[in-house]
Formats: C-alpha cells, structure tokens, sequence
C-alpha cells in the first residue's frame, strides 16, 4: 500500500470530464403523518402496478415536498458536498441516487457502480465472528466472494482489528465495530461513494486515515457525494458544494463560497448575531483536533465585553 | 456466481436511470432486469443463508431438534386423541402416526416458505432502506432456510420408513417435484403479502391466525374427507392437493387426484411469477417509509 498525505494528491485529470451521475429536476414528496404515509404508500403501489399512475407533481393532504426541483452533475473524480440542515433533504437525495427509492419526479442518471458509505456494518450480526460479517457486508455491498478475498487482509488492516478477526463482532467496543464497518465499505471501491456523516467515525487518528484514503480514491477517480455538518471536513473534501434549504437549492459553487453562505445563515438564524461573542462547549481529548477555539469577543480597554 | 456473469452484471450496471415511471411500462427491460438480478442474487443468497443459519445454530442448544419435534409432539397428541376415542378420525393409508408426522412436516415447510418472505423483509429492513442490493437475495436465502429445514426434517421422515416398515415406490423420486409446488404456493403468498406486511402489523396478525385455521381444513391430521360441504372446502383448498400428492407420491405412490395437482400447481407457479412482479414494484415504496 502506498500511503499517501493529503498535500500530494493530485487533482484529477482536468480532461477527462465524463459525467458520472445526472440529477435532473427530481423531486420527492413526503408525508409526516405516519398513517396518511402508509396509506400513500398503498396508493402508490397500487397506481405503479396498474399502470394508473395518478398525477405525482401534486401535493396530498399533509404532504410536502423533501426535495424540490434539484438538479446537478458530478464529474469523474469530483467531490461534491451536501451542506443544509437537518430536514433539508440531503439524505433523501442520497437514497434516491443509491436507487433505494423512486423520485416522484425527474431523473437521476448513474453510471457505474454507487456504493453508500451511509450503511455501514449493514447486515452485521453480533453473534458471529468479524470474518464471517466482513464477508456477509461486503456481499451485501455487491462483491462476489473472490473480490472479498482479494481485500480481506486489507479491510482488517485498515480496520485495525487485528486478532479480534475471529470473535464475535458482539465482544467489540463500538469504535471498532465501526471502523470495521467503514473499512468493508470503502474497500468496495465503487465510482460513487455516498458519504454520509459517517467520518465521525472512531478516532482522531482514525478519522486522519479514512480522509487520507478518501484522497487516494478520488486520485483513482472515484467521485463523492458528501453530506457532513463539519465545514472544515467539506473543505478538505469537496471540489464543489451544494446548498440545500427545505429541499430546494438555494446555492451551488465553490465550497469555500457556499460554507460561509451556510455558516452566515446558521449564525443569523442563531443566537449569535445578539450577542458580540462566540463561546464553543469545549471538545474531549477524542475530537479535539490539538488547539481549539473556545471563544471570542470584543473588550474595550477596560476589558468589558462590547456587545 | 461465475465470473462472466458477474461482469455482465457489472457491466450493465454500468448505466442505470431512475425515474417516477412504472416499471410494467417497459416489460421486456423490466423482465430482463429479474432474471438479472436473480442470477446476481444467488450469491449473496448464499452468504445471506450462511450468516443466519451459523447465527441460529449458535444461539441454540437443543439446535436440529426444534425443526423435527413440532410434528411429533403433534403426532403424539393426535394418535392418543384418536385412541382414546376423542376425535374421531377415519382410517389413513398409512399407520396414524406416520400419516401425522409425515403430513406434518410437509404442512410446516408450506407454512415455513409461507412465512419465509414476510420474515425476510422484516428482518432485512435496515439493509433494504440502506443498501440497493438485488432484492430477491433475501427470499432466495429463506427459501434455502427452508429447505434447510426440511433436510432436517427427512430425517424424522426416513426414520418414520424405517420404524413403521413402509414400502418404498419408484415415484418416490417424483415427490420433491410436488414438495417444490407445494413450496411455491406457500412462497407466492408469502411474497403478496410482504411489501404490506412491512407497513402494516396487521397482516402478520392475521396471517398468524388464518394459517392456524387453514390447517384444519387441510388433510393433515385426517384423511380426505369425501363428501359434506366439508369435503367440498378441503377439496378446494390449493394446498390440499400439493401436500396430498407429495405424500402419495412418497409412500403410496397413487396420486388419487393428478387432475387437481396439476391446476393447483399452474395456480402457484403463475402467482408465484405475479407475487414477484408485485415485490419488485412496491419494495421502493416500502423503503421510503421505513426509516434507514
């Protein structure tokens, strides 16, 4: 394995710009009542299977629209982050290019293979051994079980699992049945990598090596989707971003352009455009990158607080 | 799964296009992609079967046991009810007990593969909502749970040859013919009902409760009964000649009714083709409200 740092990755060929996945104008309806919902769903079902499909471009009671209208494209080897808040409908996006549901309307176009980095230690059962869950995992992620094989000792090297291979994945500590879910996961080496939140996985230095492998995938020209509420873990990322508010695209551009977009709109909504200070609750030793930010503020000369 | 065939998996899936359009729009592409993902399915099928059944037997200790013992316990029960004069039953073909145990076994595999969808969904949930994997890898994999189970099963029935003397016939080799359609009715129900199930609790109720009326108008613990309105309903009950038949075929080797074997056979293989359609059409639905 050739360990790469993040400063030598090379960007991507500027001219090999094959289109990867299309999202065009796809839309997604949602019901928050659960009854209303399953009763939908019925509906649906029955209207798909007759062939009667009743007009899907308006809302029913108590439904709104999870996506509305959103469109782009991702490039071989691009890396596209999803910033929004909770609710705006990135995760739907992201079931919807995994093909796991339908959109009610346009089109998603996906070449080659997407693996969602959302699923980690799918089909993982407590009872039985890291093997034999690596080999069910990655089976479930659509390798054949020579391709297992040929990554097996990479997935429990870079898992660091080490002996514990063999018991049952129930004995391991939370941080290593996670890391062994993600390392089955990014070992799958699709074109398409979902990401969903998942690099707040184990570590620091764990955390270090997942981006680090990431690099060295999109050097490879595999391209990302990636849905994270850590700015800095988008930066270091994306080659663009997406802005998402209530299911519509609000931006799309640089990612440096849409974080401070985001970020602005995060403090004005906030608390913080009251107040002339910002106090972060400080991080464990776990997460905390070495120097942290704990607050900041205006003082005159007296040394009071300028509001 | 061949290498070959997974590359022309692979490579079709090298372009995939997802739209509100039904699927039944476009039935050869929508044909094509069945058999496709079938074939692409067998392998983690496979692994499917090999993670539940190692999990099962581990968690167990009585283990292989408690696929034989629900038939003979029955067994066991009906033939001192029969003895004691508290139900009357008519004379079987084979010696009472046998005939109960055998008909038994054959009844749990139909109810077994009936289940075996339903149960596949439920506890495949997270995966589905998560990961866009072949669908039919998870019935493929209960259905092998089932017949798992019913290699266990022979045993009891191979000792039930032994013990009770019965003659072996040549058509005996024609019974897992009849067993299968017997399997396919139960899985063609079961994987109607799946997708609702997953919405709805309602529908494991109430299977839970249909199945355990469905036995008695089955010939299981009885012989057939010939006429009354009775008879009528056992007669028209599909299960009845598919389990009648596989275990005439194993032991008599008379099939008294091929006549409605064979139209109870059509009628589960062709549902069993729909049930497949209806399962692939409304899985996206049902993930949409389940949570991931």
């Amino acid at each position: 394995m050739i360990n790469i740092t993040p400063e030598k990755v090379a960007e991507p060929d500027s001219d090999n710009s094959e289109v990867v996945l299309s999202v065009e104008g796809v839309s997604k309806k949602f019901c928050r009542d659960l009854k209303r919902s399953l009763l939908y769903g019925v509906q649906d079902i029955a209207g798909d299977l007759t062939g009667i499909k009743r007009k899907s471009d308006r809302l029913r009671t108590k439904e709104f629209w999870a996506l509305d209208n959103v469109s782009f494209q991702l490039k071989k080897g691009e890396s596209l982050g999803l910033v929004g808040k909770n609710g705006s409908g990135k995760s739907t996006l992201l079931r919807i290019i995994a093909g796991l549901i339908k959109p009610d309307l346009g089109t998603v176009k996906v070449t080659g293979r997407v693996a969602p980095l959302i699923a980690l230690g799918a089909g993982f059962n407590p009872i039985l051994t890291g093997r034999e869950n690596i080999y069910a995992n990655m089976s479930i992620l659509g390798l054949s079980t020579q391709e297992i094989d040929e990554r097996f000792d990479d997935v429990v090297e870079f898992a660091e699992i080490g002996d514990a291979i063999d018991a049952p994945v129930q004995t391991y500590s939370s941080g290593m049945a996670a890391r062994l879910g993600f390392a089955s996961a990014i070992h799958t080496e699709p074109e398409i990598l979902l990401i969903d939140e998942v690099l707040a996985v184990g570590d620091v230095k764990f955390r270090g090596k997942c981006i680090r492998r990431l690099a060295k995938l999109r050097e490879k020209g595999t391209s990302f989707i990636f849905v994270s509420h850590n700015s800095m873990a988008i930066l270091a990322v994306s080659t663009s971003a997406v802005y998402l508010q209530k299911g519509r695209t609000l931006a799309t551009g640089s990612p440096e352009k849409i974080i401070q977009k985001y970020e602005e709109d995060l403090f004005i909504n906030g608390k913080l455009t009251a107040t002339g200070s910002i106090s972060i609750p400080e991080k464990d030793s776990a997460e905390s990158s070495g120097i942290d930010l704990l607050s900041i503020c205006f003082q005159d000369r007296e040394g009071n607080d300028v509001e | 799964m061949s290498r070959s065939t997974k590359e022309k998996y692979r490579r079709h899936r090298q372009k995939v296009t997802y739209t509100p359009e039904s699927l039944l729009r476009h039935p050869t592409r929508m044909l094509w992609e069945m058999q496709r993902d079938l074939l692409a399915s067998r392998e983690l099928a496979w692994r499917l079967l090999v993670r539940d059944i190692s999990a099962k037997y581990r968690q167990s200790f009585l283990g292989f046991f408690w696929a034989i013992i629900p038939a003979v316990v029955t067994a066991a029960g009906f033939t001192m009810a029969k003895n004691n004069g508290i139900v009357n039953i008519g004379t079987t073909d084979l010696p009472y007990p046998a005939y109960v145990m055998f008909s038994m076994t054959l009844w749990q595999t139909f109810i077994e593969a009936l289940n075996a969808p339903m149960q596949g969904v439920a506890t495949g949930k997270a995966m589905l909502a998560r990961i866009n994997f072949p669908r039919e890898a998870i019935i493929l994999s209960k259905l092998g749970e089932v017949f798992f189970n019913f290699g266990i099963k022979l045993i009891l029935i191979v000792a039930l040859f032994i013990w009770f003397k019965m003659p072996v016939t040549a058509s005996i080799i024609l019974a897992p013919v009849a067993l299968i359609h017997l399997i396919a009715l139960g899985t063609f129900i079961g994987l109607i009902l799946a997708p609702m199930g997953a919405l709805y609790q309602d529908i494991s109720r109430a299977v839970a409760l249909l199945t355990g009326f469905w036995l008695f108008i089955t010939p299981v613990v009885y012989p057939i009964p010939t006429s009354g309105l009775f008879g009528a309903i056992v007669k028209f009950n599909p299960v009845t000649p598919l389990l009648v038949t596989t275990r005439e075929l194993a032991t008599t080797g008379i099939v008294s009714d091929p006549t409605a074997f064979w139209i109870a056979s059509i009628f589960s293989l062709v549902g069993l083709f729909v049930a497949w359609i209806i399962y692939r059409v409304s899985i996206p639905y049902v993930v949409e409200r389940i949570s991931s």
